[in-house]
């Protein structure tokens, strides 16, 4: 496979005759990457045009060359974490991951480690989790697949101080194979490669 | 080796399709039997209670003008147009939506959407039929309503909307051959369309009102006053989400005009016809209470630590009586009806008391008023002064309940206030 990359060109996104995104230029390779900006910048529009949940306005997502919004080699290539969260109230999380995983074509399940690391039951249903065990389910699932590139938003969002830990390791570990892009409000412990700020308006 | 490996890739194609249509039977089929289940208790009470009174003259009116028949089968497009926010919520929820994300090749996840959208065509269908279409176009066109609005639903780009819209009319118009459903997909695309346009607009709208919001709590107002202000002026900001819901009754208000002028409906059919399209507008109400609900989340009873709870009830029942009256009050030159007045006051009372039942739900509270609606065409076979003592003892029973309610919340969110002190 060739080294994930995962690039933004003259991207801008527009909700109807609402808020307006861009234009973008971004380039990201293997590292982790931040993604900071004031409330209502647009970077978690930002992120669903890069898995390809919104195509943009005008100019282009490249996922290891390919366009999310239209390739679907791209969008196995990419596992995101919204924030807020869109996970499915009527299943467990192991339920859950099972279907992405046949989403994705990938083994069924193997998130027992990541799971008991963050204190996530994998039989809990996802309707009566928590916030911050909703945020945990979350990054659970964009792993599937172990993806090229990783998206989250907010990933430190309402989960307790010793799944932060947790989180930080999970993400130090991903940066040597894996362009991570996440957005944050909060201070950073740990170290990020590139900082992109996302201008105000 | 290549024949192995094209048929391992077509089995994971196939296993993959089966898992999206398993994941979209789990999170939508309960929301459409629900409302199925509303779908059939509705039409049956409509279909017994109101054979004699209402479809009677109805049929009669349809023998004698082609014209009407017409306006009926647009009300009926138009009805399906505008409850596309519903069927939006019942088939596309956040977890549907995400699966545009995933890398399906197989299938795309709006189109699996399609039995369960063709099922909820049926009442469509019913009613062309009754109204004397051709059983096969009625079914057709019914199925071809719903396969356009999963379409829309379905596609990524307004180009392929409207494409896929434009395609539909097409093909019913090529298929049908009759006037009146080449007329109904003439018009349902225009209608889908219209938002669009309204688009441009709606900028210099929100921007006028954004701007008048500032003024509402003005010191000479009482607290009612500066609520009821600032409510209207966020509903008028969130348009959007609560309009397309006064269409229904809207059309109802239409079609009971147009059974008046053709002299087929008067005295006890015009009063139970207007008891009808008045409880209709508890989904407006809902859907009006709904959007304050999303805008206010939790403190919706109280927005300010000042207001007290019955009067804050007071505005919220104030706002969300308005649909109905306004129903009430358009039908009221074609009928004398005694208990209009009582009767709003349940509508809204209902759509009040479904709201604050949950309103970290707001979403549901549309389809829980909506589970309401058939009990009241209860009242249908009750005489007047009956039917005006059981308004009467129910609408004390809702007030009660919304007040035990009201307070309920009300102290959940004081607690919550206190703990934020204590921090």
């Amino acid at each position: 496979m060739s080294t994930p990359e995962l690039s933004a060109t003259d991207l801008t996104f527009r909700y109807g005759a609402g808020p307006f995104l861009g234009p973008l230029n971004l380039s990201l390779g293997v590292g982790l990457h931040e993604l900071r900006g004031v409330n209502g910048t647009g970077k978690s529009t930002l992120m669903k045009c890069m898995c390809g949940e919104f195509e943009p306005t005008s100019g282009s997502v490249r996922v290891c060359g390919h366009d999310p919004a239209k390739s679907v080699t791209a969008r196995s290539m990419v596992g995101f974490a919204p924030f807020p969260d869109d996970l499915p109230d009527f299943l467990t999380v192991k339920q859950y991951y099972r279907y992405i995983a046949a989403f994705r074509q990938c083994p069924s399940w193997s998130g027992d480690a990541i799971c008991q690391q963050l204190s996530l039951p994998p039989d809990l249903s996802i309707g009566h989790a928590s916030a911050g065990q909703r945020r945990k389910a979350g990054i659970l699932i964009s792993l599937v697949g172990d993806p090229p590139v990783v998206l989250l938003d907010e990933p430190w969002a309402a989960i307790d101080r010793a799944s932060v830990e947790v989180v930080n390791n999970m993400m130090e570990s991903l940066r040597k194979r894996c362009v991570v892009l996440f957005t944050t409000h909060q201070k950073v412990a740990v170290d990020v490669d590139s900082i992109h700020a996302i201008g105000e308006r | 080796m290549r024949k192995a490996s094209v048929a391992g890739l077509q089995f994971a194609s196939a296993a993959q399709a089966f898992a999206v249509v398993r994941f979209v039977a789990l999170a939508v089929g309960p929301r459409v039997n629900r409302l199925m289940i509303v779908q059939v208790v509705g039409l049956t009470l409509f279909a017994g209670v109101l054979t004699e009174r209402l479809i009677t003259p109805f049929l009669m009116a349809i023998e004698e003008s082609v014209h009407f028949r017409l306006v009926v089968l647009l009300c009926i497009s138009l009805a399906f147009v505008t409850s596309s926010a519903v069927l939006s919520r019942t088939l596309l929820p956040p977890a549907i939506a995400s699966l545009r994300r995933q890398p399906l090749r197989v299938v795309n996840p709006g189109f699996a959407l399609m039995p369960w959208a063709m099922i909820l065509s049926w009442p469509f269908a019913f009613i062309l039929w009754i109204g004397g279409s051709d059983q096969t176009v009625a079914i057709c066109t019914g199925w071809l309503a719903s396969a356009v609005a999963v379409a829309s639903l379905a596609c990524r780009s307004r180009h392929w909307q409207v494409i896929a819209i434009l395609s539909g009319s097409l093909i019913v118009v090529l298929v049908a051959a009759t006037a009146q459903t080449v007329l109904v997909f003439v018009v349902a695309p225009l209608v889908l369309v219209t938002p669009l346009f309204i688009g441009y607009i709606s900028r210099t709208f929100t921007a006028y009102h954004r701007n008048q919001r500032t003024t509402a709590a003005r010191a000479d107002n009482s607290i009612l006053q500066a609520l009821l202000h600032i409510d209207y002026q966020v509903l008028a900001m969130s348009w959007r989400q609560w309009l397309p819901s006064i269409m229904q009754p809207l059309a109802g208000v239409a079609f009971m005009a147009i059974v008046w002028l053709n002299e087929n409906c008067r005295d006890e059919c015009q009063d139970n016809g207007s008891l009808i399209v008045v409880s209709l507008a508890v989904l407006s109400s809902a859907a009006i209470l709904s959007s304050l609900v999303t805008i206010w989340g939790a403190r919706v009873i109280a927005p300010d630590r000042v207001v007290p709870t019955r009067l804050r009830l007071a505005s919220l029942f104030l706002v969300a009586s308005t649909p109905p009256a306004l129903m009430a009050f358009l039908l009221l030159p074609l009928s004398g009806y005694s208990s209009s007045f009582l009767q709003v006051s349940i509508v809204a009372a209902v759509a009040l008391l479904v709201s604050l039942w949950n309103p970290d739900r707001a979403s549901k509270v549309g389809l829980a008023a909506l589970c309401l609606f058939p009990c009241t065409t209860i009242f249908l076979m009750l005489e007047w002064w009956s039917r005006s003592i059981v308004m009467i003892v129910v609408l004390v029973i809702l007030l009660i309940a919304i007040d035990w309610r009201g307070k309920l919340l009300r102290r959940r969110l004081q607690r919550a206030w206190r703990g934020a002190s204590a921090l």
